[in-house]
């Protein structure tokens, strides 16, 4: 470097210093329990889907362990099973059996991303059941953005959730979305970035960052205002780094991410409901295949392999 | 001159320990071009 130091190659030497070349991976089940935010959040693929997140969309204890087997055999060392926001006493029941059924199905790390499903109380008792991790994604720390995105959630309870997993000595995994809330005229709102990732660095825990661009969801009430740029994502993927230094950061799958510093691909291998949108990953495509009992899989280590090995990674096998 | 500086600093340090909240946020809002991003700030 010659003393002349650059925002995203010392991003990249400190993940190859603190965590290596190789490319972590994330399997992913959808959906575990239905969402019933009223009303919706305003940019969710809800309003694209009426399906996305309906009772129709949820897999029993019988296809979550079926599905976790599938990824398994894969090679996958951790799996995420993702859903809705299940309000009541009915929600925090539905996770844990489905987190039963996936601990008792694999070896891999389970780890649960379905937002303020469950209470405070609940979070021991998914740690009881073997989970890893939580991800209860606040997406942006500022209050005005809660009321004016997400006005049927809560920011207080979502960080209530991540602070109890902390203490109950669960991983944490958490989402900050570039661009949430940004007007066309707006300038970029760095200082709550800023406080997004240092509210964060208070966990041990911690162990997942995933810093994606907002992207307007069609037929939303958020349709027509600008997507989060990939630059600034970079910007905060590669500060992210600086900051944290050894852990998983999502968007290894793009080249910029890979430049910034990420290291992790989640939705690497996804298993969903055979009429269900899957996720998959920026350098897809994947390969979809029926494993039996109504769902697919949509394997993307085909192409995550190909594309690592160009960028001259390694792939976590 | 000074932001550019300060970020050089920033970076260079951020080679050896985490970056303090005051050095995040003069990187977010000093690299303003992904020839910032890429090249050196002296």
């Amino acid at each position: 470097m010659g003393g002349r130091p650059q925002l995203f190659r010392v991003a990249a030497t400190v993940r190859d210093q603190e965590v290596g070349r190789t490319v972590r991976l994330m399997g992913f089940i959808t959906s575990i329990t239905p969402c019933t935010t009223d009303p919706p959040c305003r940019y969710c693929w809800r309003w694209a889907s009426p399906r996305a997140f309906s009772d129709s969309d949820v897999l029993n204890e019988k296809q979550l362990a079926r599905a976790a087997r599938a990824i398994e055999d894969l090679g996958i060392k951790r799996v995420e099973l993702g859903g809705g926001t299940l309000r009541g006493e009915e929600g925090g029941e539905l996770t844990l059996r489905a987190a039963a059924a996936v601990t008792g199905a694999c070896k891999m790390g389970v780890w649960i991303n379905n937002g303020p499903s469950f209470g405070i109380q609940h979070v021991h008792e998914l740690k009881q059941v073997g989970v890893e991790g939580i991800a209860c994604n606040l997406e942006s720390i500022r209050e005005r953005v809660y009321e004016m995105a997400r006005p049927g959630d809560s920011l207080a309870r979502r960080k209530e959730i991540v602070e109890e997993s902390d203490r109950a000595g669960l991983l944490i995994d958490n989402t900050l979305m570039i661009g949430l809330g940004e007007a066309w005229e707006d300038k970029h709102p760095y200082r709550e970035w800023v406080d997004f990732l240092f509210w964060l660095k208070q966990f041990p825990g911690l162990k997942i960052l995933e810093i994606h661009p907002f992207r307007p969801v069609p037929r939303s009430p958020m349709e027509e205002l600008p997507a989060g740029s990939p630059f600034e994502t970079a910007k905060v993927r590669a500060v992210a780094r600086l900051v944290f230094r050894n852990i998983g950061i999502a968007g290894a799958d793009e080249p910029l991410g890979v430049m910034a510093g990420a290291n992790m691909v989640m939705h690497a291998v996804a298993v969903t409901k055979k009429e269900r949108s899957r996720p998959g990953v920026a350098c897809g495509p994947a390969r979809v295949r029926d494993i039996g009992d109504g769902l697919v899989l949509a394997d993307s280590l085909p192409a995550l392999r190909r594309y690592v090995e160009d960028l001259g990674l390694v792939l976590e096998e | 001159m000074r932001m550019n500086q300060t970020m050089a600093e920033a970076l260079g340090e951020a080679l050896r320990r985490p970056l303090t909240r005051g050095e995040a946020l003069a990187l977010l809002e000093g690299v303003r071009t992904w020839e910032d991003a890429l090249s050196s700030f002296e």
